[in-house]
């Protein structure tokens, strides 16, 4: 024992660094109140008022139904679909040494930080219609048609939640397959276990919490899917998100949209209390670290096949899109003339043409996208200091707290862009003249992201180093400016970086609340690909390759950014 | 300089210290040896600020530190893992103290390059404190500690989690330090090895109270309860009656003892005693007859460079003697213990 049993005591006593007064919550509170709360008690309302005045029997039961039932089906197949490939993915990234395992885990960093908008791009231009294959198919044919029809089908929708979601399984679970003893299982075969006794009696039920909340949080991604079902998988399919989307901005039916905001709501708060409750004891590291104890080098050639396969595999899922988009980008295909390469759908981005959709150069998207980054940046991380150091209190009112800052990330976005276009687009706020509507939507998404980057950082300063700067003669305020605020610096770097790529991807919020002249990236590439014509496509593949550009290079800065 | 009265610290209602009071006097480096669990470290913190006693008082040259803040007490405090700021080089660490005082940039300069010097890590300023070893880590918390020239240096177990011989090394360089500066010291350690090297003064805690005081070579010689012996190492020890007072003469289950010392002013007939039998004063002897006598069987011998240490059982007690002479184990012994190596202490537990 190293210390002695008085010195570990609650850190109150602490006169080195007193708690920070309570007034600390005023401003994070006031924004969740005005910007939170107030949006998301008025969808309630209107959800209410439609349910009360016009009766439960005028809604369209069937349509809310058929949503809700797609909606559930869909999340349940990609979940499993994606434990298929995560899963094996998981076991030879946290047992096996292979030349590329470092490339291969910074690639899987890729899917976290892209903009769904990017994704759906990077879908269509490798298997749409005037995608790659296509395009090659029919020139190797001569074919009339598209022969590969995956776009606007459920194989679509599924297919980008894989991609989006693996690398969720493979974070959750590596990590904890990592941190598992691997004699545990050596220990199993030496009682006379085979190698798969050993997996289902002793490795299977200790990974188990880890495959579940991993479950569990691919799940919610997908069940709250907006961008990719409402691009990939065209009219057909709705989910509950989508045809919130719809009623608001097709039909105009907005006590429809609310009473399926509160369905969703419900639906997405269940799922997100579970994970939590799930997830209690077990921290998901943010950063992938290769270990290297205990590895294994694949040997044998079925060990040779599986990892050759996972990796082949992985690595094509993750960068075949991406490629895709980025070729797409630069290359005429049309069916007559041989592939070419150009720059022309980068530099129609300047240009200002008529007959458009745009009353503007398009290029402008890429500035307003910046500029709402950087003003969310401001936002989410002034807010997310605050609210980091004040939950470092660690009082009864925190606890409360933590629960309550957990509400924006169970929200949806498109909830929340209903409840902003509920609320502010009446007078006194007119939608049309507040574009400072959308980084606040875009801070409280990333809010509680910022906040979970920087708090554990704050926690884990052993209270030791106030101490020894108090005995060296630093204030209470100069402990918190020369210990405090410098340890906490590199994760609010961190965490700004999230922020800003949170805001250059966001959709759902965003597709309700920006005014057609100042479009955002994402809200630009929908745009341009929901258009026909081979220039509006191209476009969309320049402006999305622009856009997955910014986050790579948010991610590469992430990477290199020490926490802690 | 400084005086420490009557402090009284309980920990979720658990009484940790009960009443301590010592006092440090300028240069002198007092050692505060104790038990881990006996409150030394607390007592430490609440000297320094970081903690309130719950009664008691702290001086300094006379007057209550009670109302001064931890950061305006100038005291140095170099703690048990160091407490270096991982975010700041070798250099930063030394030179925080001095720019919380608010001096000169080429003031801490110089008093960081001389801090560096006087702990042998000059080259080691723009390090980062992450890549030093645990030594060096030592070293600049010591530098640290002594370059803002504090009125008291405080020391929390400050050689724990190093190795032996590092030990030992940082121990005599520290030792020499100490000893060059007029700086008054107060080092905390369960470790009476270290303690004997270092302090001028020994205070021992126990049970959150002062259970023995003075220079290491005066509470080697005369521990004044069991407890403090058993600590310092001895364990022969053996629970009696006085039979009369002068000469000292006490009756135990192993015979009759003649006592040549006592750590007792009065010691009245019948007073339940405790004897402690110096390890070096035992003689072998073949008659069996009189006082002061022990026989047993050899349970081990091990020689000791000195001597032989030989273990012997009495009577289903054990005894532990520095001989100068070998035995077979099995053998039986008769020692006979001169009575100025037998010492009487107060009450037996």
């Amino acid at each position: 024992m190293r210390r002695q049993n008085g010195e570990s005591s609650a850190p109150q006593t602490n006169t080195a660094a007193p708690r920070l007064p309570l007034w600390l919550w005023a401003a994070p509170l006031a924004f969740l109140a005005l910007f939170f709360f107030y949006p998301l008690s008025a969808v309630l309302r209107l959800a209410g008022e439609t349910a009360l005045t016009a009766g439960l029997e005028r809604i369209a039961w069937p349509r809310v139904g058929g949503a809700l039932w797609f909606t559930f089906w869909q999340a349940s197949l990609s979940t499993l679909l994606t434990l298929l490939v995560g899963l094996p993915a998981a076991f030879v990234l946290a047992r096996y040494r292979f030349r590329g395992k470092r490339i291969l885990s910074a690639l899987l960093a890729i899917p976290f930080i892209l903009p769904t908008v990017v994704t759906a791009a990077g879908f269509n231009a490798l298997l749409g219609p005037n995608g790659w294959i296509n395009a090659l198919v029919i020139r190797a044919f001569d074919l009339a048609s598209p022969p590969v029809v995956i776009i606007n089908t459920l194989s679509a929708i599924l297919l980008a939640h894989i991609f989006y979601n693996t690398s969720v399984v493979i974070r959750v679970v590596g990590s904890s397959w990592e941190q598992l003893d691997y004699r545990l299982e050596q220990a199993a075969r030496s009682l006379g276990a085979s190698g798969g006794r050993a997996f289902l009696e002793v490795t299977l039920p200790l990974l188990r919490p880890a495959i579940l909340a991993a479950a569990l949080l691919v799940f919610l991604f997908d069940f709250t899917s907006f961008g990719v079902i409402l691009l990939l998988g065209g009219p057909r399919f709705t989910t509950l998100e989508v045809e919130i989307y719809l009623q608001t901005m097709q039909f105009l039916n907005l006590p429809l949209a609310g009473l399926l905001s509160m369905l969703q709501l419900a639906c997405t708060l269940s799922i997100t209390a579970l994970y939590l409750r799930l997830n209690r004891r077990q921290p998901v590291s943010l950063s992938p670290r290769v270990s290297l104890g205990g590895l294994w080098t694949a040997t044998t050639a079925r060990q040779r096949m599986l990892v050759g396969g996972v990796m082949l595999g992985v690595g094509a899922l993750l960068l075949k899109p991406l490629t895709a988009l980025v070729l797409r980008s630069v290359l005429t295909t049309s069916p007559t003339e041989s592939f070419g390469l150009t720059l022309d759908y980068y530099r129609e981005l300047f240009v200002n043409r008529r007959q458009t959709f745009f009353y503007v150069p398009p290029i402008l998207a890429l500035r307003n996208s910046l500029i709402y980054g950087a003003v969310t940046v401001m936002i989410s991380l002034g807010l997310g200091l605050l609210t980091a150091f004040a939950l470092n209190r660690r009082g009864r009112f925190e606890r409360v707290m933590e629960a309550v800052l957990m509400l924006p990330l169970g929200t949806s976005a498109v909830t929340l862009g209903l409840g902003f276009l509920v609320v502010f687009s009446r007078p006194p706020v007119d939608l049309r003249s507040a574009p400072w509507l959308i980084p606040a939507a875009h801070s409280l998404v990333a809010l509680p992201f910022v906040v979970r980057t920087i708090q554990p950082v704050l926690t884990s300063i052993p209270p030791v180093l106030r101490e020894a700067a108090a005995v060296l003669g630093a204030s209470p305020w100069r402990v918190r400016r020369e210990i405090d605020l410098p340890i906490a610096a590199r994760a609010a770097l961190a965490g700004a970086v999230f922020a800003f790529t949170i805001s250059l991807g966001e959709f759902g919020a965003t597709s309700f609340l920006a005014r057609p002249e100042y479009p955002t990236l994402p809200v630009a590439i929908f745009r341009f690909l929901s258009q026909p014509g081979g220039l509006n496509y191209g476009q969309a593949m320049a402006m999305a390759t622009l856009l997955m550009a910014i986050c790579g290079l948010s991610v590469l800065l992430i990477e290199n950014i020490e926490i802690g | 300089m400084l005086e420490v009265r009557e402090i009284v610290k309980a920990y979720e209602s658990q009484p940790l210290l009960r009443g301590i009071s010592f006092s440090v006097s300028m240069g002198e480096t007092v050692c505060l040896l104790g038990a881990s669990g006996s409150g030394k470290s607390t007592l430490l913190r609440i000297i320094a600020g970081l903690e309130q006693p719950d009664d008691g008082q702290v001086l300094w040259q006379g007057e209550d530190l009670a109302a001064i803040p931890v950061h305006r007490r100038q005291f140095g405090l170099v703690f048990q893992d160091y407490a270096l700021f991982p975010h700041r080089s070798v250099a930063e660490n030394i030179s925080f103290g001095l720019r919380m005082q608010g001096l000169a940039r080429e003031v801490i300069q110089e008093r960081v390059a001389a801090a560096l010097e006087q702990v042998n890590m000059k080259s080691f300023a723009a390090r980062r404190v992450t890549d030093l070893s645990g030594g060096e880590q030592q070293r600049v918390a010591l530098a640290r500690a002594l370059a803002p020239r504090p009125k008291l240096l405080m020391f929390d177990e400050p050689l724990g989690a190093l190795d032996k011989a590092l030990r030992t090394q940082l121990l005599d360089e520290l030792r020499k330090l100490l000893q060059n500066s007029e700086i008054p010291a107060i080092y905390v350690t369960h470790d009476q090895e270290e303690a004997f090297a270092i302090a001028d003064r020994l205070v021992l805690l126990h049970e959150g109270c002062v259970e023995q005081e003075g220079p290491p070579p005066e509470v080697y010689a005369r521990p004044t309860s069991p407890w403090a012996a058993r600590f310092l190492g001895f364990i022969n020890l053996l629970p009696g009656k006085v039979v009369s007072s002068n000469p000292l003469r006490v009756e135990t289950a192993l015979g009759c003892w003649w006592a040549g010392n006592s750590t007792m002013c009065h010691i009245p007939a019948e007073k339940p005693v405790t004897l402690l039998l110096k390890p070096y004063g035992a003689l072998p002897v073949t008659d069996r007859s009189g006082h002061n006598l022990l026989e047993g069987v050899v349970q081990s011998v091990l020689f000791r460079g000195e001597g032989f240490r030989v273990d012997v059982l009495v009577q289903g007690q054990e005894f532990q003697f520095v001989l100068n002479q070998y035995f077979a184990v099995g053998q039986t012994l008769v020692l006979k213990v001169a009575p100025e190596a037998v010492l009487c202490l107060g009450e037996g537990n």
